[in-house]
């Protein structure tokens, strides 16, 4: 709240400033010119009668179209989503933090033994963080769906990866089976979730990943 | 009216620039402009102060929003309680603040519409207007982004469902990274950072789209960003009443775990996503590139060819400054005299922005600045040739009309200055009133040529061409502004008229009444 407040003042406040120098400037040149400045215009309530009558009718756009009902999915449809953050594994082992404690060893050791050291930082930097998409099948009523590598994030990319695509489903009984792999092969999933599950008209039902309890889970 | 004519060096003298005679819609519009104006007068109809009155929405927007903004919670459990509590429980002020807030963003799209229409029905987008043109596209895109996101803050199915639409577009542009929607799939999913995050873009729109206007209106000298009191008044006299009979509400609350069923939706802001349904987010970007960008390049599309701008003659120039103050574009500066003469400055033109109007003509009572295709030398030339023409013929009252070229249409019934069915009136037809320089106003009157009135038809009150032409006009002749027209001149034999281009017939009405009244006091 505070910093929203802040931060609209801090745009107001130039505002405000910039209005008053320009009436300033505009009264001083008005008093060195010798303007008498001007009348304050007299309001005719005759005058605003007629202007609020042409004004009621460009209201009525405005009321008409102001809330109008729409409706973007059939009351027939649900949807399936699949959403989830997971973290693919790495693409090469490096043990980062071993070789952060054993280059710290060795830097110590080296400190104590020739006072002239340095920290190679270019080994610490060579340890490659980089993870695998994760890849996520999704089978409903036996139908593949959904095949598709999520890249991961970051500019090293070695950062979670963001899972999220949306189907339309029948209500209705589905099975759905979903298989995740984050090793890079297809060769085995390393999670997988089969379940059927009653959908209803309307209802959204969401794949999702467990991180606590290491599973899919659907919703 | 006065067909394109040539003097003895052969130059045309083209008065009547390109302007043709409004037909079709362009009529249309001017039609119903001149009947509003014959219900609110020219000085209060709403369409000659459409930009205006959207920045006094905007400021009915602003006051509102910082007053809704104090109730609000910036939760995501909080959002929509917050909001009805405020619709609900303080429904005589923060309920009224919420309808203002919500049908001033309303109105602001509906008058920004109608200003772009009435800009391009009035060919008023070209040349020299091209930079306000292109940023209130600009500005349109500002407030309906800004109008999205302020809809997603209420949080209800409505809310739910543009959030998911838009998100879903928003991830669809490839510098956007992660998926947007991954905060709409569960509830947990849901944080109150995401909600910070609205309020801040809600809020910076207002930012952007007061930089765009500064820009809007960056070659616009003295540009009207009041609206009159009266028709401040009633703007807010309409707002009220509607959000009186219809006082703004909620949706029911969102929910995930549902498909967002038939939702009250605001078409001025949410047009697009119904969209949607019928091309991918990719495709609706697409196209609302294409869309945005064919609106922007309408300037240069429709272009005519540019008349030349006015040329200085610096020997003439007086520094007086009236030129820079009376140019309605910003196309004459002032800068230190560099021919070494007495006076401290000097105009300097910059063509870019000449409108070619002839308006600073008008305020230089030096003959320092002439339109090469309509030279003052020329216009006088005229007056007294017309007027001599005029002195010849038999008649009680005689009448020198000057027509502004964007007034009253009467091509067709003009030659060589001769009104047809109208002996005794002689018209001298001007790019703009605002060229009208008192001294040639002066002419007809003078003893050799003794004419009894000047009829001068001007366009509309407010609604100039050119911007201020008709209103500078008026100033020098009711003489609060320079240069004004000599005391002396017997106010009674000037009329003036205030005529759109479809007002023909009222044209010739007051030119009618005008001579009858002439005739009469000559008796």
């Amino acid at each position: 709240m505070t910093v929203i407040l802040v931060t609209l003042f801090a745009f107001l406040i130039p505002v405000a400033i910039f209005l008053w120098r320009e009436w300033r400037k505009n009264k001083e040149r008005e008093a060195r010119e010798g303007i008498v400045a001007k009348k304050k215009e007299r309001v005719s309530p005759y005058a605003v009668a007629r202007a609020t009558i042409i004004l009621l009718l460009f209201s009525v756009p405005v009321y008409l179209f102001s809330d109008i009902s729409y409706s973007h999915f059939r009351p027939e449809e649900a949807m399936l989503k699949v959403a989830f953050k997971h973290t693919g594994q790495r693409v090469a082992d490096c043990d980062e933090t071993g070789l952060v404690r054993s280059e710290g060893e060795r830097y110590r050791k080296e400190l104590k033994d020739t006072r002239q050291v340095q920290m190679n930082i270019e080994k610490l930097a060579r340890c490659p963080r980089e993870r695998h998409p994760v890849m996520v099948e999704l089978f409903v009523d036996g139908t593949k769906v959904l095949d598709k590598a999520y890249a991961p994030t970051g500019l090293k990319k070695d950062m979670a990866s963001y899972v999220y695509d949306e189907f339309m489903i029948t209500p209705g009984t589905h099975s759905v089976r979903v298989r995740l792999y984050n090793n890079g092969a297809k060769d085995a999933p390393a999670y997988v979730l089969e379940q059927s599950s009653e959908v209803n008209p309307g209802e959204v039902k969401v794949v999702w990943f467990n991180d606590k309890a290491g599973t899919l889970v659907l919703e | 009216m006065t067909e394109q004519k040539t003097d003895l060096a052969g130059a045309p003298h083209d008065t009547m620039r390109d302007f043709t005679m409004p037909t079709g819609l362009k009529g249309l519009w001017l039609r119903v402009e001149a009947l509003v104006n014959g219900i609110t007068g020219p000085e209060y109809n709403p369409f000659h102060y459409l930009g205006a009155i959207g920045i006094f929405f905007l400021w009915v927007i602003l006051i509102s929003g910082i007053y809704l903004f104090l109730f609000y919670s910036i939760s995501a459990k909080g959002a929509y309680l917050s909001v009805q509590n405020l619709t609900v429980n303080q429904w005589y002020l923060g309920g009224v603040m919420r309808s203002l807030h919500r049908y001033a963003s309303d109105a602001l799209v509906l008058v920004m519409a109608l200003h772009a229409m009435r800009c391009y029905m009035l060919d008023r987008y070209g040349h020299w207007r091209w930079l306000a043109w292109v940023s209130g596209i600009g500005i349109a895109w500002a407030v309906i982004a800004g109008g999205i996101f302020g809809y997603w803050m209420v949080w209800d199915e409505r809310a739910k469902l543009i959030a998911t639409l838009s998100a879903h577009m928003l991830e669809n542009i490839p510098i956007f990274g992660l998926p947007l929607s991954l905060n709409f799939a569960r509830v947990v999913n849901l944080t109150d950072q995401l909600f910070y995050i609205i309020l801040f873009i809600h809020f910076s729109t207002i930012f952007f789209i007061f930089v765009l206007i500064l820009v809007h209106l960056a070659r616009v000298t003295m540009a009207v960003i009041n609206p009159p009191r009266a028709l401040a008044y009633a703007i807010m006299i309409a707002l009220l009443a509607l959000s009186f009979i219809k006082p703004a509400v909620s949706a029911p609350p969102a929910e995930v775990k549902r498909l967002a069923e038939s939702v009250p939706f605001d078409w001025f802001y949410m047009f697009i996503f119904p969209l949607l349904k019928f091309m991918s987010a990719k495709e609706l970007w697409a196209f609302t590139a294409a869309v945005t960008l064919s609106l922007a390049v309408v300037p240069w599309l429709a272009r005519t060819k540019r008349k030349p701008p006015v040329e200085l003659m610096l020997p003439n120039c007086t520094g007086c400054e009236l030129c820079m103050e009376d140019c309605p574009y910003q196309a004459v500066s002032m800068r230190k005299r560099t021919d070494g003469l007495a006076y401290p400055l000097e105009a300097v033109i910059s063509p870019k922005r000449c409108a070619s109007c002839g308006i600073c003509m008008g305020s230089c009572d030096y003959k320092a600045l002439n339109l090469p295709d309509i030279t003052e030398d020329y216009v006088k030339a005229e007056i007294r040739r017309l007027s001599a023409e005029l002195k010849g013929t038999e008649g009680a009252a005689k009448v020198v009309v000057f027509a502004c070229a964007k007034g009253a249409w009467l091509d067709g019934l003009v030659k060589d200055g001769r009104l047809e069915g109208y002996a005794w009136a002689r018209v001298i037809s001007l790019p703009c009133i605002g060229m009208l320089q008192p001294s040639m106003m002066t002419i007809p009157f003078e003893k050799s040529l003794a004419i009894d009135g000047i009829f001068v038809a001007s366009c509309p009150k407010g609604d100039c061409h050119y911007r201020k032409g008709e209103e500078w006009f008026t100033g020098r002749l009711l003489g609060y502004r320079p240069p004004v027209l000599r005391k002396s001149l017997d106010r009674d034999r000037i009329r003036t008229v205030y005529l759109s281009a479809v007002e023909r017939k009222e044209f010739f009405r007051e030119l009618d009444e005008f001579r009858k009244g002439l005739s009469e006091s000559k008796r």
